[in-house]
């Protein structure tokens, strides 16, 4: 009995410590501009919208959300399709060269991002693609593509053979095997490796400030980070707008969150 | 479809799965392929069906050579040992898929015909996970029947039925082959379903075909040692002999009198079905003694095992009411006629 409620002790513990950040914000968020410097912090008495109005209806954090959005999205359209289509391969044929082509694939999962920079950034300056949503595609793209690549392999090697050779002798091509057959027995993992891409351009913030910063591209992360006031850093607005980022991610996990975990643990455990 | 194996074989890198292989399957035969697990019928089922390419030799269809002919254009259906139904989509869209593949019209029609031939027409808007076991297998056999193959290809679609369910379903497969008359390869490895089921049953070991034939054929004349102690339950008695004179031979050190005339071979094999086998009191002449040791009880018979020489257990096949119990000492007597001879060197049957 103690042993659970200590337990349940700790765990309360766990969840206020990662929760508090956030609560931090959201309290700053309501309140009116004048308490949210004032030391010791204070609870509002009164609360107030007035930083959401202005990041919602004065400022162009609107667009920033939009861009997201739309950055986000087209680099799960482009990434789940690839990474699809290159599991399917992996999982079900064996040709020259599929060790090396999976040791490449390694190589990319391992390279630490802030090495790319650099490079890409040369890249795209040549391209002229600065300042274009091509560029975050593109690097989104091949950022994630290692780990939907290996989330998908799992699902379709768990799909057993026997299905492929069913489909076979129905008279399916091997593209209608892995669109009538592949694709929709492998759609929790396609829906969990689109989720979990989605979060990642969603929170990405390096490559966004680097290649896009310009006001009509740049992405929520970037501008949370570039809120700027005539004479002081406008906390409240930020919080505001730091909320307004976190919501829809949030309300987005609680629906599919039987997906993304089962997207994470897939293959921990033999089924 | 009348098919030919000629010299076809199969390698996996240094192991050979199929030594060649000659065998002439009839045009509406129902042939059963009988062997235990790594006998290659499987892989001959595979091969036939496309799905693995012979390492060498020739398969025929008709007169047409299909070694190069992609599965899907085989007209050859196969049903899967786990049925292979897609998980995804209702009853119905399993049995229409090969027909929206392959464009074929009027597709509603031949789906509700073939459903209502095997009795699910009431299944079809549940997906497979919602049937049992022997709807499931009757969906497969749907999905197989209804573009109307020219070869039915079945991968033990017996074996996953809990074994009541297994003998009804034997005779409805039966029932359905011989209304359709179609040219059926069905691989098992259990006896009872080879011997009720073939036209005539092909037997497999260690990649080689052991002999093909009736199954009264494969019963009463098996071919070599391995086909007569792979058919029958329990198997064929056997054991060497060593032939003393023309009318006895020792087996075990013990000298039995022998009603006939007996090969001039001095080593064979002697093989005696258990159910050939008649208990008589012990030492009666031209019966070979031994000792009960144990006895199976199965409601209509028992079976006895009989204990010769420490190395030779035989099996009688009686009656349970037979008054004799674990312990006695009985004799085993048998008629000339129900022997079977092999060669003890290369398990061929000899024929006097």
């Amino acid at each position: 009995m103690i042993k659970k409620s200590s337990l349940y002790l700790f765990l309360i513990f766990i969840i206020f410590w990662s929760i508090s950040p956030f609560l931090w914000i959201l309290l700053t968020s309501v309140k009116p501009p004048a308490q949210i410097m004032q030391l010791p912090p204070v609870f509002p008495k009164i609360y107030s919208v007035i930083s959401y109005k202005n990041v919602l209806l004065e400022s162009p954090f609107p667009k920033y959300l939009l861009n997201s959005f739309m950055i986000s999205l087209s680099t799960v359209l482009l990434t789940i399709p690839l990474s699809l289509f290159a599991a399917y391969g992996i999982s079900r044929f064996s040709f020259r060269g599929k060790t090396f082509v999976l040791f490449m694939i390694i190589i990319l999962f391992a390279l630490p991002s802030i090495s790319l920079v650099a490079a890409l950034y040369k890249l795209f300056y040549a391209l002229g693609w600065i300042n274009m949503p091509a560029s975050l595609i593109c690097t989104y793209s091949a950022l994630n593509f290692p780990l939907t690549f290996f989330l998908l392999i799992k699902y379709i090697d768990k799909i057993p053979i026997e299905m492929d050779y069913a489909a076979i002798l129905d008279g399916c091509t091997h593209f209608q095997i892995f669109w009538y057959i592949i694709t929709p027995l492998a759609a929790p993992g396609i829906i969990s490796a689109a989720i979990l891409v989605f979060i990642f351009c969603w929170n990405e913030f390096l490559f966004a400030l680097t290649f896009a910063p310009d006001e009509s591209t740049r992405m929520a992360s970037v501008g949370i980070a570039l809120f700027q006031g005539t004479y002081e850093i406008p906390w409240g607005d930020i919080a505001a707008a730091s909320v307004v980022v976190t919501v829809p991610l949030l309300i987005f996990l609680l629906f599919f969150q039987k997906y993304i975990v089962q997207g994470l643990t897939s293959g921990a455990v033999k089924e | 479809m009348k098919i030919r194996f000629q010299d076809l074989t199969k390698q996996y890198g240094n192991t050979t799965a199929l030594h060649p292989l000659n065998l002439d399957i009839h045009d509406g035969e129902f042939l059963v392929i009988l062997g235990s697990s790594g006998s290659g019928k499987s892989t001959t089922l595979n091969i036939l069906a496309g799905l693995e390419a012979p390492t060498s030799g020739y398969l025929f269809f008709h007169e047409h050579m299909v070694n190069h002919v992609p599965p899907g254009k085989r007209d050859v259906a196969l049903v899967f040992q786990n049925y292979a139904l897609y998980p995804h989509m209702r009853v119905y869209d399993n049995i229409a898929f090969p027909l929206k593949i392959r464009k074929a019209g009027d597709s509603h029609q031949k789906v509700t015909k073939t459903a209502e031939m095997l009795g699910i027409d009431a299944l079809l808007q549940k997906y497979p996970k919602e049937l049992s076991g022997g709807e499931r297998q009757r969906v497969a056999l749907a999905r197989a029947l209804v573009r109307n193959p020219q070869v039915f290809l079945m991968d033990e679609p017996l074996s996953n039925l809990d074994a009541r369910l297994r003998i009804s379903a034997r005779g409805e497969l039966k029932k359905l082959q011989r209304k359709r008359n179609i040219t059926t390869i069905y691989v098992t490895h259990d006896q009872t379903e080879a011997l009720t089921l073939g036209d005539r049953i092909a037997i497999m070991d260690k990649g080689r075909l052991q002999q093909v034939g009736t199954p009264h054929e494969v019963y009463q004349k098996p071919r070599n040692m391995f086909v007569a102690g792979f058919i029958g339950m329990p198997p064929m008695n056997m054991a060497r002999i060593s032939i003393s004179n023309s009318r006895s031979f020792s087996i075990g050190g013990v000298v039995v009198e022998f009603p006939a005339l007996l090969p001039s071979t001095r080593d064979v094999i002697l093989g005696i079905r258990p159910e050939k086998l008649t208990i008589v009191p012990p030492h009666s002449p031209h019966a070979i003694t031994g000792k009960i040791v144990h006895r199976e009880y199965l409601g209509s018979e028992s079976i006895s095992h009989v204990e010769i020489t420490k190395n030779i257990l035989w099996y009688v096949n009686r009656n349970a009411a037979e008054g004799t119990k674990t312990g006695d000492m009985a004799g085993l007597q048998f008629s000339p006629e129900d022997t079977h001879w092999f060669d003890p060197v290369t398990g061929v049957r000899i024929e006097f």
